[in-house]
C-alpha cells in the first residue's frame, strides 16, 4: 500500500473515476480545479522576480562604455611544419641550467625518477605526466659544457635520456661533454647554444658565441659590467643571429590582457609603479647547497674566475670609484666552494638583486609599457639579514624617474620576509595589480569612472576586474622559492586553457625564429640593453651611494653631482 | 568519495553533462514542488540532488569551509534537512490536496483500475 493510496480523498469509491466528476456538481468541480492550480501563480511571481533581478543585475554590471575588453585569450601557435631539426649545446648545468634543459624536454632519469614516485603517491601529483606530455620542440642535445664534473654528467644524463624515461629507462646518444666554452662553440655540430652561467660569464660567452654564428639563448641579466653592454649590442646586431634574453615573464598570458588594459587607457594617467621582491629563505637568498662531490679536481677554478678583460672592467671601475670595499673580500684566484656556489652573493660574480630580480619586474613593465631605460635611478639598502660575508645588499631600494612618461617605478626588495607585495600600476581611473593573475581596483578619486562610482554601478577599492588564467591551485608548486616565481607569473602561462611553463614557451619561441628569420623574439637584443642599463643604473646608484642619469643622446650613464 | 566529485570536475565533457543535467534537473524538481505535479518524483530527484551536495562537502571535524556558509556546522547542514523536508513530503503528499497531483492520481487510478 502506498502512501497515495492512503491519503488521496476519493469521494466515491464504488463508482470509476469518469462517472465520479460527471457526477460533481459545478461549483464543486470548481473548487476542485481552483485546488489543483493553486500554486501556479507562485510560478508568476517568480518569473516575475527572476526578470526583475536579471535588468536590475544588467544595469548594475553595464560598465561597457567606460570599460570593454576584447574576449581574445592568447593561444600557442602550432610549430612549424618541417622545421629542420636544431642541436643544442648548454653552456652551464647548475641550477637554473638543469631548469631550462628540462623545460626544452631533457631531465635527468634521476630527476624524473622522484617525480614518478611522488606521482605514485599523490595522484594529483601531475609534473611527469605534464613533463611527457610536453610538446617536442624537435631538438637534440649535442654538446654540454660545465666546470664541475657532477654538473656536466647530469647535463649529459639529460640530453641522452630523449624517452623522458625515470631511472632504468632506454637511453639515447650521449651529448659530447666540453670542459671549456671555446671548444663547445668550435663544435660544427652545434647550432646554438643556451648560456646559464654565473652574471659574469654571460656577456662574454654570448658574444664569442654569437661570433661563431651561434645563436644565443642567454640568462638574465644581459650584462655583468657596463661596458660590456655596449659591446654585445654590437655583436649581436652584426652577426645576426637569434638572440633572446631569458626573461621567460614575456610568455605570460595574463601579461596580454595587462597590456591591452593599459593600451586603453583604462586605468588612467599612470604615475607610479610599485615592483617588489620579497623572499624569506635560505635558497631565495642565494644561500645554495654545497655540493659534496664539490673540490679542487672536480672544478675548473680557473675559469670559473672569469674572464679577464671583463675582470679587468669591473677592477676597473670599482677602483675608480673607491668601492675596494665591495670587491673580494676573498682573493679572486682562491678556490672556494662558497663563492662557487653561491656566487650570487658576491660583486665579483653576481649583479645583485639588482640583475637577478629587478630585472624580471623591470623586463615585464618595460613589456607592458615600453617605458625604456629611465632617466635616473637612485637606491639605498644594505646587507641587514643574511651577514654571511656576502657584499651584494639582501634589501634594496631603487626609485627609477621617468619624467618624460611622468612616472616613477619604485622597486623594494627584502630576502628576509615573505609578505606578498604584488606588481601595482596605480592610474589616477584605477590599478592594476599584475601576476599570474590580474586585478584592477577603481579607483575613488578616478574621473573616467566617477559618473559609475556615483551611481554605485562600480565600488571603488574592490576588484573590479579579475582575470585569473587557467586553474588557480598550482599544483606543482614545492617550494617557496617556487611559489614566489609562480605568484609572479614566472613560472606558469595559461594558453588556449592549457598550462605551460613559461621557460618552455620563451625557449620554443628561440627556436621557431631560429627556423624562420622572419619571426622575432619577444626579448632581443633591444629589450636586453634596456634592462641591463636600468640594473646597472640601480647597482652604480647603489654602490656609489648617488644618484644616476641616463644621457639618452649619447647613451651613457652619468653621475649626479653630490652636493 | 572526493576522486568520483574531483573526476567529475576534471573530465569536461562529463562537467559539461553534469551542468546540464544540474540546471535542467533542478529547474524541474522545483516546478514538480511548486506545482505539485508528480511531487512524489520530484521530492526523490530532489533528495538525489541534495545528497550529492550533501556528500561532496560533508561538514566534519576539520573540513575547510569549501562555500561560504551562514553557519558552523557539524554533521547536519541544510542540506541534509532539505532533505528530511522532501522525505517528510513523500509521505504526506500534500500536492494531492492542492497541485496537480489531484488529477493525476485520479488519472492514473482510471487507468489501473
Amino acid at each position: 500500500m502506498t502512501s497515495e493510496d492512503k491519503i488521496v480523498p476519493e469521494p466515491n469509491k464504488d463508482n470509476n473515476a469518469q462517472s465520479n466528476d460527471s457526477q460533481l456538481p459545478e461549483s464543486q468541480g470548481r473548487r476542485e480545479a481552483l485546488k489543483a492550480l493553486v500554486t501556479v501563480p507562485v510560478l508568476g511571481a517568480l518569473a516575475y522576480g527572476v526578470y526583475k533581478k536579471q535588468k536590475y543585475d544588467k544595469t548594475m554590471h553595464d560598465v561597457s562604455d567606460v570599460f570593454k575588453l576584447s574576449k581574445e585569450t592568447a593561444t600557442i601557435p602550432e610549430l612549424q611544419p618541417n622545421g629542420k631539426q636544431i642541436r643544442l649545446g648548454i653552456i652551464g648545468c647548475g641550477i637554473r641550467g638543469k631548469q631550462l634543459l628540462r623545460a626544452a624536454g631533457f631531465a635527468t632519469p634521476e630527476s624524473l625518477q622522484k617525480l614518478i614516485d611522488s606521482s605514485k603517491k599523490d595522484k594529483k601529483d601531475t609534473r611527469y605526466q605534464l613533463f611527457r606530455e610536453q610538446e617536442n620542440l624537435n631538438i637534440v642535445l649535442t654538446g654540454v659544457c660545465d666546470i664541475f664534473d657532477t654538473f656536466a654528467e647530469e647535463g649529459i644524463a639529460a640530453g641522452s635520456n630523449i624517452n623522458r624515461e625515470g631511472v632504468g629507462g632506454k637511453l639515447g646518444p650521449a651529448p659530447k661533454r666540453y670542459r671549456h666554452y671555446q671548444e663547445m662553440l668550435a663544435a660544427d655540430d652545434i647550432d646554438a647554444v643556451i648560456i646559464a652561467t654565473p652574471d659574469h660569464w654571460h656577456s662574454t660567452m654570448a658574444m664569442d658565441a654569437a661570433k661563431a654564428g651561434k645563436h644565443v639563448y642567454v640568462e638574465k641579466p644581459l650584462s655583468w659590467t657596463v661596458p660590456e653592454t655596449y659591446m654585445i649590442r654590437e655583436v649581436i646586431k652584426q652577426t645576426g643571429v637569434v638572440f633572446q634574453l631569458g626573461h621567460q615573464g614575456r610568455q605570460v598570458d595574463s601579461y596580454h590582457k595587462a597590456k591591452e588594459i593599459l593600451d586603453k587607457g583604462l586605468l588612467g594617467p599612470v604615475t607610479l609603479i610599485e615592483v617588489c621582491t620579497n623572499r624569506n629563505d635560505p635558497n631565495g637568498a642565494w644561500v645554495y647547497d654545497i655540493h659534496p662531490t664539490a673540490n679542487p679536481q672536480t672544478v675548473d677554478w680557473k675559469q670559473f674566475e672569469g674572464d679577464p678583460e671583463r675582470v679587468k672592467e669591473y677592477m676597473d671601475y670599482m677602483t675608480a670609484h673607491n668601492l675596494a670595499k665591495y670587491v673580494g673580500p676573498d682573493a679572486r684566484d682562491k678556490f672556494s666552494l662558497e663563492r662557487f656556489f653561491r656566487w650570487r652573493c658576491w660583486w665579483d660574480y653576481s649583479t645583485g638583486l639588482s640583475g637577478d630580480l629587478l630585472t624580471h619586474e623591470y623586463d615585464a613593465v618595460n613589456q607592458l609599457m615600453g617605458v625604456g631605460i629611465p632617466h635616473s635611478a637612485t637606491s639605498s639598502g644594505g646587507v641587514y639579514f643574511f651577514k654571511d660575508g656576502r657584499t651584494v645588499p639582501d634589501v634594496l631600494q631603487t626609485t627609477f624617474e621617468f619624467p618624460d612618461k611622468n612616472m616613477t617605478m619604485l622597486y623594494s626588495a627584502t630576502l628576509a620576509s615573505n609578505r606578498n607585495r604584488g606588481k601595482v600600476i596605480m592610474g589616477h581611473d584605477a590599478s592594476m595589480e599584475v601576476g599570474d593573475t590580474l586585478t584592477v581596483k577603481v579607483d575613488s578619486g578616478s574621473t573616467r569612472y566617477k559618473e559609475k562610482i556615483e551611481k554605485g554601478i562600480i565600488k571603488p577599492d574592490v576588484p573590479f576586474y579579475t582575470y585569473v588564467p587557467g586553474k588557480s591551485n598550482v599544483d606543482a608548486v614545492t617550494s617557496a622559492t617556487e611559489l614566489y616565481f609562480a605568484q609572479r607569473g614566472l613560472l606558469y602561462s595559461y594558453l588556449g586553457g592549457k598550462r605551460y611553463d613559461t621557460t618552455f614557451l620563451h625557449i620554443r619561441e628561440w627556436l621557431e625564429c631560429i627556423r624562420d628569420n622572419s619571426k622575432k623574439t619577444s626579448c632581443g637584443i633591444d629589450a636586453a640593453f634596456d634592462e641591463a642599463i636600468t640594473a646597472h643604473m640601480g647597482t652604480r646608484a647603489y654602490l656609489e651611494g648617488r644618484t644616476m642619469y641616463w644621457d639618452k643622446d649619447k647613451e651613457e650613464i652619468v653621475r649626479g653631482e653630490i652636493n | 568519495m572526493a576522486d568520483f566529485f574531483h573526476s567529475i570536475a576534471e573530465n569536461a565533457e562529463f562537467l559539461a553533462f553534469s551542468n546540464y543535467v544540474n540546471i535542467y534537473g533542478l529547474t524541474l524538481v522545483g516546478l514538480g514542488l511548486i506545482l505539485g505535479c508528480f511531487s512524489r518524483y520530484a521530492s526523490i530527484g530532489g533528495i538525489v540532488f541534495l545528497s550529492l551536495y550533501y556528500l561532496s562537502h560533508i561538514p566534519y571535524i576539520g573540513a575547510n569551509s569549501m562555500m561560504p556558509t551562514e553557519g558552523s556546522y557539524l554533521w547536519i547542514d541544510k542540506n541534509l534537512i532539505e532533505i528530511g523536508a522532501l522525505m517528510v513530503l513523500i509521505y504526506f503528499p500534500t500536492s494531492h490536496i492542492i497541485g496537480f497531483d489531484r488529477y493525476i492520481s485520479r488519472l492514473l487510478k482510471r487507468k489501473t483500475a
